[in-house]
């Protein structure tokens, strides 16, 4: 009788030891590890990688399912490519990974790149000064919200053949070509990006089917929203020509026009005087 | 520091404002002082206009390099709307001595009413 209540007992530790969620180590940067990419290296699946403030020069490249978060935000953390010619930060064929809080400039690719990426989130990250801000290729149903992708050289955030995913709240202003591009990339949801001020296009869907383009704002650039081969997709609710932009200039000219009677009459009350 | 900069994001988009109610005044008594209708008080009513919006255009400028920076298409740019003004002033001066003149002061005037609509979109807040 003894006997089976300690197997029962075993049995049922050995049963709540499995089942219970396999905690993530945090690892510290520059307090654990020098750099970022050491720091990637020896982590483990799903661990939290915490980047303390401070300015880093290197190419960061993560394979596995990681977290990877700043401790004092985007302004604070800035990584600088030492490569020009990769990415700063690059996913390539991973899921699950995390990148939030950080600066990434000075590269001659992409601030963040998505390669074969499935599942990651890239949130609140500044991405300027690159070639592009983020660039996704064959990545699908990942998040990316509310990061700055302004001030780079050609596109802020750049879909190819990248589908299922979720860019919303995004910046993506005052960049050398287009603000937000989606290239052969289908049923991506595009919802309340600003891509203002950017040399060419705001949004630009090419070749890309069944997206939904909603609640945006395109304003002061050479052409707001362009779609070329593209069907199937749902563009609604966005601002590119606000009516402020007509109205105003219509009631201030009428108001120049008040003002010069109102002139015209004071001066002769004076001069009759 | 940054609530100030916020506040003073919106501080040109008013000048502008103001620059363009004034230069349209401006235009209309310039107009009026082409065709020859009470000289003196369309002549005031122009100059009082005109000085008010060049100093309008200088503070915008200086606000402009303040808050965005300076650039060479900035300089460009607010070098050569100083450059319409200086060159309307100078027409208008000439125009005293030499009648044919006023037909290109019109044009100028013109042109000075748009460049202050440039300014108003330019300066509108997204």
């Amino acid at each position: 009788m003894r006997k089976n209540i300690l197997v029962i007992l075993a049995a049922s530790l050995a049963f709540f030891v499995s089942a219970a969620p396999v905690r993530s180590a945090i690892l510290r940067v520059p307090e654990t590890y020098k750099t970022i990419q050491s720091a990637v290296a020896n982590a483990a699946d799903n661990d939290l990688i915490i980047i303390g403030k401070g300015s880093y020069k290197e190419n960061i490249v993560i394979k596995k399912p990681l977290q990877l978060r700043s401790a004092k935000g985007a302004e604070a953390t800035v990584v600088t490519a030492a490569n020009k010619a990769e990415p700063v930060f690059k996913i390539d064929g991973a899921t699950n990974v995390l990148i939030s809080g950080f600066t990434a400039t000075g590269s001659d690719t992409a601030g963040i790149s998505l390669n074969n990426a499935t599942f990651c989130r890239i949130a609140n990250n500044i991405l300027t000064g690159n070639a592009n801000g983020l660039m996704s290729y064959a990545s699908n149903k990942n998040t990316i919200s509310e990061n700055t992708a302004s001030f780079n050289a050609q596109y802020g955030i750049y879909l190819e053949t990248s589908n299922y995913n979720n860019v919303s709240y995004n910046a993506a202003n005052s960049n050398g070509d287009k603000g937000i591009l989606l290239s052969s990339s289908s049923a991506n949801t595009v919802v309340g990006n600003d891509a203002n001020l950017n040399a060419w296009n705001g949004i630009v869907l090419w070749a890309s089917h069944g997206n939904q383009i909603k609640e945006n704002k395109a304003l002061r650039n050479t052409y707001a929203i362009v779609m070329g081969d593209s069907d199937d997709n749902e563009v609604s609710n966005n601002s590119t020509w606000p009516n402020l932009f007509v109205i105003l200039p219509i009631i201030l000219v009428y108001l120049g026009i008040v003002n010069y009677l109102v002139q015209k009459n004071i001066m002769k009350l004076m001069y009759k005087a | 520091m940054k609530l100030l900069i916020s506040i003073l994001q919106y501080v040109p988009v008013t000048l502008a404002s103001i620059g363009l109610i004034i230069a349209t005044s401006s235009f209309i008594s310039g107009l009026q002082l082409i065709r020859g209708t009470s000289i003196t008080i369309e002549g005031r009513i122009h100059r009082l206009n005109g000085y008010l919006s060049i100093i309008l255009y200088v503070i915008l400028a200086v606000l402009g390099f303040a808050l965005s920076g300076i650039s060479l298409w900035s300089v460009f740019g607010w070098f050569s709307g100083f450059f319409i003004i200086l060159t309307k002033l100078w027409i208008v001066k000439k125009s005293r001595k030499k009648r044919r003149a006023f037909k290109y002061v019109s044009w100028f005037g013109a042109s000075l009413t748009l460049m202050w609509l440039y300014m108003v979109y330019i300066h509108l807040p997204l």
